[in-house]
């Protein structure tokens, strides 16, 4: 091969480095003896068959796996089934365990099946939940898988809410029992009575939460972060105070029914390490055709209509029958 | 005999086998240690270390048509396994940065030209050394470096440029300077 000039300047600069000529008498004297040939390993087996587990697992979960021990206790609701909120603290009937799974599936354990988890209807849910609200006044612990969509969870709370079940408040359990969001409410809560101290004075921001992850939208303002949320959160909590405005700090959330629940308990408790204590659910409560077509549930009042960064305390309406208070 | 028997043979534990592979890949592996290291002792220690480390290793060795690729892995990781050692240092003279004594033009033109090869990648810079010096040609560098050959030409043609453009800068920057010299000298 032909070297141009520069390569002659390349070898010409290198050549006082070159290592002598190889000689393998040096080497071959100090060689070792060779390590045994070891058995070959099933490594690539392993990892197909790990591989093809994997994916049906994946798949299992991704079609709608109704396992009632798989679901987890991600977050729980507790309905109490009386309407005063004094006597409301202290379950003082059984507990009525419904589970919500990621596919919209509900599953009830019953005593009647010997403990067991049974599938049911909303219609089926709704006319049992109707009749032991009547007959034992018992407490609903709902179950919702974290990946269930947020509607479903809604339309479960609205059966409760039109059978007398959530008529105070609920409020959301983490898995070790204790509780984890804040005491919310549902629109569709038509048993409570409104008295004077019930009046919104104050709302504060609307809270998007997008189905897609935790970036959501706080009020005017965008962020992709629940922290910086969180910090926005409780300096408009705080530039409330300041001003002495009377009356209760409201806030509310609303999510696209398709989010996932786990986006909306985080975002529950970012309102609660604000100092939010209570947090109305609105607009996508609505219940869907589906659950209107199977219960024939009239449409809740949705007279609601604040958008964000309008002035809250003049714009924001007094919804009828919803509670306030910090 | 072709490489594949050489190396075929060595993995049944003959040694005159490895004998003659180590002479076909000594200077190629200890040039691809010296664009990777710094120093030239290093290089030459590891390049001792890695056929004795790929001798013992030979039998495990799946696909022999690999070789080459395997070797030079080998002799990397002995390199760096040598040079995080603590251990005294050993420096030539003529690796010294700032002479002792006044250098001849030629060796000042070589310093010049390694000075200059410093600025490109390591890989790139053992690819024109097993090429220049061993007169490996791009397909036989792609196959012992585990590249293709036209990342082997492509980064061989982007190493001579950044040669030639950093040795024509370096006379630029002489010429201008032996002029203010002589200025100075004169007043």
């Amino acid at each position: 091969m032909q070297r141009t000039s520069l390569e002659e300047r390349i070898a010409r600069a290198y050549e006082g480095l070159a290592p002598p000529a190889a000689d393998s008498t040096e080497i071959l004297a100090d060689l070792p003896a060779q390590e045994p040939r070891a058995r070959r390993r099933f490594w690539i087996p392993a990892m197909a068959a790990a591989l093809l587990l994997a994916v049906a697992v994946w798949g299992w979960q991704r079609s709608g796996n109704q396992n009632p021990g798989m679901l987890g206790p991600d977050i729980a609701v507790q309905l109490p089934a009386v309407p005063s909120k004094a006597a409301a603290k202290q379950p003082r009937g059984k507990l009525l365990r419904v589970r919500l799974a990621r596919g919209g599936r509900v599953l009830v354990r019953l005593p009647a099946l010997d403990g067991e988890w049974a599938q049911v209807s909303l219609k089926g849910l709704a006319a049992y939940l109707g009749k032991a609200a009547l007959e034992d006044h018992p407490w609903v612990l709902i179950e919702a898988d974290r990946r269930a969509p947020w509607q479903h969870l809604q339309w479960l709370l609205t059966v409760c809410a039109e059978k007398r079940l959530a008529n105070t408040y609920f409020a959301a359990l983490g898995g070790d029992g204790k509780p984890l969001l804040l005491d919310a409410r549902l629109p569709a809560d038509k048993a409570l009575v409104p008295g004077d101290d019930w009046k919104i004075k104050v709302a504060i921001r609307i809270v998007r939460v997008k189905q897609e992850g935790f970036a959501f939208q706080f009020g005017d303002r965008k962020s992709p972060r629940l922290v910086q949320a969180a910090r926005w959160m409780a300096d408009a909590l705080r530039a409330v105070e300041k001003t002495e405005v009377r009356g209760k700090v409201f806030g509310e959330i609303k999510a696209p029914h398709r989010t996932p629940f786990r986006y909306v308990a985080a975002v529950l408790a970012q309102f609660r390490r604000a100092g939010y204590r209570r947090v109305d659910f609105y607009g996508t409560a609505i219940p869907g055709p589906k659950l209107r077509e199977a219960l024939q549930l009239p449409v809740p009042r949705t007279d609601w209509v604040g958008e964000s960064g309008k002035s809250a305390a003049n714009d924001a309406p007094v919804k009828r029958g919803t509670e306030s208070g910090r | 005999m072709a490489e594949i028997r050489l190396v075929r043979a060595a993995m049944q534990g003959d040694r005159e086998a490895f004998a003659r592979i180590y002479e076909r890949y000594a200077r190629p592996v200890f040039w691809d240690l010296v664009a990777r290291l710094e120093r030239r002792e290093d290089a030459e220690d590891a390049v001792q270390a890695a056929f004795v480390a790929a001798w013992r290793a030979l039998p495990q060795l799946r696909r022999p048509e690999r070789f080459a690729p395997w070797l030079f892995r080998i002799a990397r990781n002995e390199a760096f396994d040598l040079a995080r050692r603590d251990r005294p240092r050993l420096v030539r003279l003529d690796a010294i940065r700032e002479p002792v004594a006044p250098v001849s033009p030629e060796v000042a033109g070589a310093e010049a030209v390694r000075r200059a090869l410093e600025g490109v990648k390591p890989a790139s810079r053992a690819i024109v050394l097993l090429r220049v010096l061993e007169g490996w040609s791009a397909a036989e560098v792609a196959a012992a470096q585990g590249m293709s050959v036209s990342t082997v030409r492509r980064r061989y043609a982007r190493a001579l440029e950044h040669l030639r453009r950093a040795l024509d800068a370096r006379s630029e920057k002489n010429a201008t300077h032996k002029p203010r010299r002589a200025h100075r000298a004169g007043l």
